[in-house]
Formats: structure tokens, C-alpha cells, sequence
């Protein structure tokens, strides 16, 4: 009988301390929504590079909370202490000694330190650097103002929120989202607003992989069918001297003006720096395959797991899913709207469908804005010119952060 | 005395003006403006930045002697049947004004097989042209970019 006691006591203990008893509904609901976040990921392929670890993180935090839970001191009595104190600190207090037990953190709370110290998000620019051709950029230079115009939906999102109630540093963390790039948004939203990270990451993410959906629609709705089909003259051809030098002048410059854009703008040119110098052929490699993928899945699980229920289930979301749209609608519009202003200017020459590319969804915008281009014209490839202002845009969103990270900082 | 950067000169404004001047329902705004004036200011510098350098490096690769190469002729030109054949193609050039010997050596002996026996060619000039990438370039490029994901 002392058995089955002993048997039946464990299933209670093991009962009152499983996810059944100690989960609250919010946990259940962010579970079922980590699964769609899954379904969308997987099947419907919507950014799986980042999606996928972001909802899979976002399913374990809330499965087993404790994951993230950070290293705390346990004060247990001496006098009820089982174990050998002899290795830990004690505290007298009103004369009752306490054994100093420390805890760990949990799993993700230690890989989160790379999310919170922002290491992660230059480390992805590193990558992304090595990946992006800034010829199109320094062939045209015109398309960094293009790159810029997006950014204004940056600014406006920002006074949308101060409107609805959000203080500057939250306000600047959702309006990043209109620049459509995600490792700045992380790591404005992890200086600025670390409590918003969760639903910011993942509002930045989806909508970023909606931009064939959302664009389409704005750029025809602010252009005509004559200025769609203009077919834009062939890039002059740059030379290795001048991509060579283009990261190392840029990250003098930017970092000159705002210092606090210098992690996100060092590292993307660094990045790019590696591809262009041809020197180093070997940490190119390594930045852009093995260091990028293992930092995206410690960025995407980290960041999905501060999304628990409470601090995602609230209106507080639904008003930044609501003011990401529109961020993301704006920075669409008003690269177009510069775009028309460049073809008034250019006399034509400037097709303005390659603004709403200024979004610095690389390489998404950019084919989004050749294929709207195409439907006018079939043999009007956009694809290299749209290409100038979407690199641009990176530059206008890292230099936005750094805007907001100094005056609301 | 280090200088100061824009931002941070804009934040000093915002901070230390009389509280009356800028209330708090105002701070957004000038947040608005300073963010749009401080990132097209950088990326209007950057344009010039660029447009001045990449004019030094072309003046200083022409100086280099980079002159676009001169056609080889042919020593049977003096022949019957001989025809002059003036070709143009878009070649790959390693700048703006020049093509490589090495394909005006390719192009020269492409036309010569595309001809055979029948006619004697002599390439008078090789010239690119400002036609539109050829198509299989731009497949390779849109291949290219689907295979990348952006973050």
C-alpha cells in the first residue's frame, strides 16, 4: 500500500506541476496562434526563414514558460535545507541563516541576451550586406531618394501612435515597422520598447512577406498607365573600385552624422565589404551561410518567445498590427508619390512604380514592382532599376533607427 | 571638441527649449520633422558623395589608358569577295569605354565560323550598344534573386 501511496502521490506531483494546471488560457490561445503562424510559414510560405522559429518560439514560451525564465536566488532556511550548503553564500537575517541557492535561467533566456544586448540584429545585417548588390544603387544614385520617401511613413506612423496613446519610445519602436526591414525593427523596438517585442517582431515579419499583396494595389491606384509603362535607360555599368569603395564611404559618412545608426550601417557595409573586396572569400562565405542561418534561428526562437499571452493578448496589438498596415501603406505611397515627382522632373524618364521598391523588403519589393511593370508592358524589366531604391531604403531605415534611437532614446 | 551629430543637436533642442515653446503635443511633430529632414539630408549627402567619387574614379581609369581597343584587320582583305563586315555587339566591358582584346578575339572568330569559307570578313569596329540586356541575362539575374530570401 506505501507503494501505490507513493505511486499516486508522484502522479499528483507531476499533475499539479505539468502545463495542465499551470498554463492560463492566454497560453492556449497564443498556441493556437503560433500554429498558424506555423500553417503560414509552411504551407504558405510567408518569410518560413524567420516566421517558422519566430512561431515555433512563440510555442514553447507558451507551453513551458519557465524557458525564458531569467536566473534568480532561492533563500531556503539552513535549518530546512536537505543538501551540502557548504558550496553556496548565507544570509543572516533576523538571526535566521538562509542557504543562497542560485537558479539557473531557462534556455532561451540566456540565447535572448544576444536579442536584448542588440548583437543579433547587426550580426543579420552582416549577412545581408554579403548578399546585396549595390550596383544598381551607385549607378543611379537618384534612388536613394527614393529609399528615403519610403522612410517618411516611418515618421507618420510614429505621430499615429503618440495619438493612440503610445509613449515616444513605443511610438518610434512601431513606427520602424513601416521601414519593412526586420532586424531593424528588433533592434530599435529591444532599446526602445523591449515589451513590444514580441507582437512588433512578428506584425514586421508577416507584413513583409504580404508585400505582394499590399503594394500592387496602392502603386495602381496612385499612377497612370502611361507612367507604369515607362521603360527606364540601361544602368551604366560600375566598376569594382567603385563598389569597393561605396561601403567604406557610406559607413564613414553615416556614422559621422548619426553614431547610433553605426551598428546596423557598419555591419551592412562590412557585409558588404567582404563580397565586393573579393580578399576574403572564405569569412564572406561563412557570414552569409553558417553565421546568418545560425543566428536567424536564435534571433527568430527568442523573439517568438516573448510573445506570451499577456504581453500579446491585449488591444495594445491589435493597434499595432492596425498602425503596421499602415506603415507599411504609407512607406508604399509615398515612395510612388516621389517616384511621380522624379517623372515630372526627369521629364519621363523615371517610371514611377520603382519607388514603392524604396520599402526595404530586399528582394521583394523590387520584383513586386517589376512584375506591376510588366503587366503594362511585358518587355519593360524593371527588376535592376527598382533594385537601386530597395538597397536604398535599407540605408534610409537604418539611418531612420538611428534617428529614433537618439532622439527617443 | 567633438562635433555634434544632427540627431543629437535636434534631441538638445527638444530637451533644453523653454517648456512653453514646445509642449509635449508638439515633440511629435518636431520628431516628424527632424526624422524626414535628418534622413533625406544623409542620403541627399550620400548621392553626392557617390556622384563625386565614382566622376574620380572613371576620370582617373581613363587617364589609366582604358581606350577602347582598335579592330584587328584581316591580311587577306586584298582578295576577291572580300567583305567588310561591320559588327556590333553587346559585349562585356570591365568599364564604361573599353572591350577586352580577348572578346574582340571571340567575336572576330565567331563572325569568321558564322561565315565560313564562303567570304572573307575583316571586323572594322566592335561596339557596345545600349540595346537592353539580352534575355538569357536577365533570366540568370531573376534566378538569381528568387533563389534569396529577404529578411
Amino acid at each position: 500500500m506505501g507503494i501505490w501511496q507513493g505511486f499516486l502521490d508522484s502522479l499528483k506531483g507531476l499533475f499539479e506541476v505539468s502545463g495542465l494546471t499551470a498554463l492560463s488560457w492566454e497560453n492556449y490561445v497564443m498556441i493556437g496562434i503560433s500554429c498558424f503562424l506555423l500553417f503560414l510559414a509552411i504551407k504558405k510560405q510567408y518569410e518560413p526563414l524567420l516566421l517558422l522559429p519566430i512561431a515555433f518560439g512563440m510555442l514553447i514560451v507558451n507551453l513551458y514558460p519557465p524557458i525564458m525564465a531569467a536566473p534568480s536566488t532561492q533563500m531556503i532556511p539552513l535549518s530546512e535545507y536537505a543538501g551540502d550548503a557548504s558550496g553556496y553564500a548565507i544570509t543572516t537575517i533576523d538571526g535566521i541563516q538562509y542557504v543562497n541557492k542560485p537558479e539557473y535561467g531557462g534556455l532561451f533566456y540566456y540565447l535572448y541576451q544576444g536579442v536584448k544586448l542588440g548583437i543579433y540584429p547587426p550580426l543579420i545585417f552582416l549577412g545581408i550586406g554579403c548578399m546585396t548588390d549595390f550596383g544598381p544603387l551607385i549607378a543611379n544614385p537618384k534612388s536613394f531618394i527614393l529609399g528615403a520617401a519610403a522612410q517618411v511613413a516611418i515618421f507618420i506612423t510614429f505621430i499615429a501612435a503618440t495619438l493612440m496613446g503610445f509613449s515616444n519610445g513605443q511610438a518610434g519602436s512601431i513606427g520602424i515597422i513601416g521601414g519593412a526591414d526586420g532586424p531593424t525593427a528588433i533592434f530599435v523596438t529591444t532599446k526602445l520598447a523591449p515589451e513590444l517585442l514580441g507582437p512588433i517582431a512578428v506584425a514586421a515579419y508577416s507584413y513583409m512577406a504580404l508585400v505582394p499583396i499590399i503594394q500592387p494595389p496602392i502603386m495602381k491606384l496612385l499612377t497612370t498607365k502611361k507612367e507604369r509603362s515607362v521603360v527606364m535607360q540601361q544602368l551604366r555599368p560600375v566598376s569594382k573600385l567603385e563598389k569597393i569603395l561605396f561601403p567604406i564611404i557610406v559607413t564613414i559618412v553615416c556614422s559621422i552624422l548619426l553614431p547610433s545608426a553605426a551598428p546596423l550601417i557598419g555591419m551592412l557595409m562590412l557585409g558588404n565589404l567582404f563580397k565586393e573586396s573579393g580578399v576574403v572569400d572564405r569569412i564572406f562565405k561563412t557570414a552569409q551561410n553558417e553565421l546568418m542561418n545560425i543566428i536567424t534561428i536564435f534571433l527568430g526562437l527568442t523573439v517568438g518567445a516573448t510573445a506570451t499571452g499577456k504581453s500579446f493578448l491585449s488591444w495594445q496589438t491589435l493597434g499595432i498590427i492596425a498602425l503596421g498596415l499602415a506603415a507599411f501603406s504609407v512607406g508604399t505611397a509615398s515612395g510612388v508619390l516621389f517616384g511621380k515627382l522624379m517623372y515630372v522632373f526627369t521629364k519621363g524618364k523615371v517610371n514611377p512604380l520603382i519607388g514603392a521598391a524604396g520599402v526595404s523588403a530586399v528582394p521583394m519589393a523590387a520584383r513586386v514592382a517589376n512584375k506591376v511593370g510588366q503587366k503594362e508592358n511585358p518587355s519593360n524589366f524593371l527588376l535592376m532599376h527598382a533594385m537601386g531604391p530597395n538597397v536604398a531604403g535599407v540605408i534610409g531605415s537604418a539611418v531612420a533607427a538611428g534617428v529614433l534611437l537618439s532622439v527617443c532614446g | 571638441m567633438i562635433p555634434k551629430t544632427i540627431a543629437s543637436m535636434a534631441a538638445e533642442v527638444m530637451t533644453t527649449a523653454p517648456a512653453q515653446s514646445v509642449g509635449e503635443e508638439n515633440q511629435s511633430l518636431v520628431i516628424l520633422v527632424t526624422g524626414v529632414i535628418v534622413v533625406f539630408a544623409a542620403l541627399i549627402l550620400l548621392i553626392a558623395i557617390i556622384k563625386i567619387y565614382s566622376s574620380v574614379v572613371h576620370a582617373a581609369q581613363k587617364k589609366g589608358g582604358n581606350k577602347p581597343p582598335k579592330a584587328p584587320k584581316d591580311k587577306n582583305d586584298s582578295k576577291v569577295n572580300v567583305t567588310a563586315v561591320n559588327v556590333t555587339a553587346a559585349a562585356p566591358v570591365t568599364d564604361s569605354n573599353t572591350v577586352d582584346l580577348q572578346t574582340i578575339a571571340v567575336i572576330s572568330a565567331a563572325v569568321e565560323a558564322f561565315y565560313g569559307e564562303e567570304k572573307k570578313v575583316r571586323v572594322v569596329s566592335v561596339r557596345r550598344t545600349p540595346a537592353k540586356r539580352s534575355e538569357w541575362a536577365v533570366a540568370g539575374m531573376m534566378q538569381n534573386i528568387s533563389a534569396r530570401r529577404g529578411f
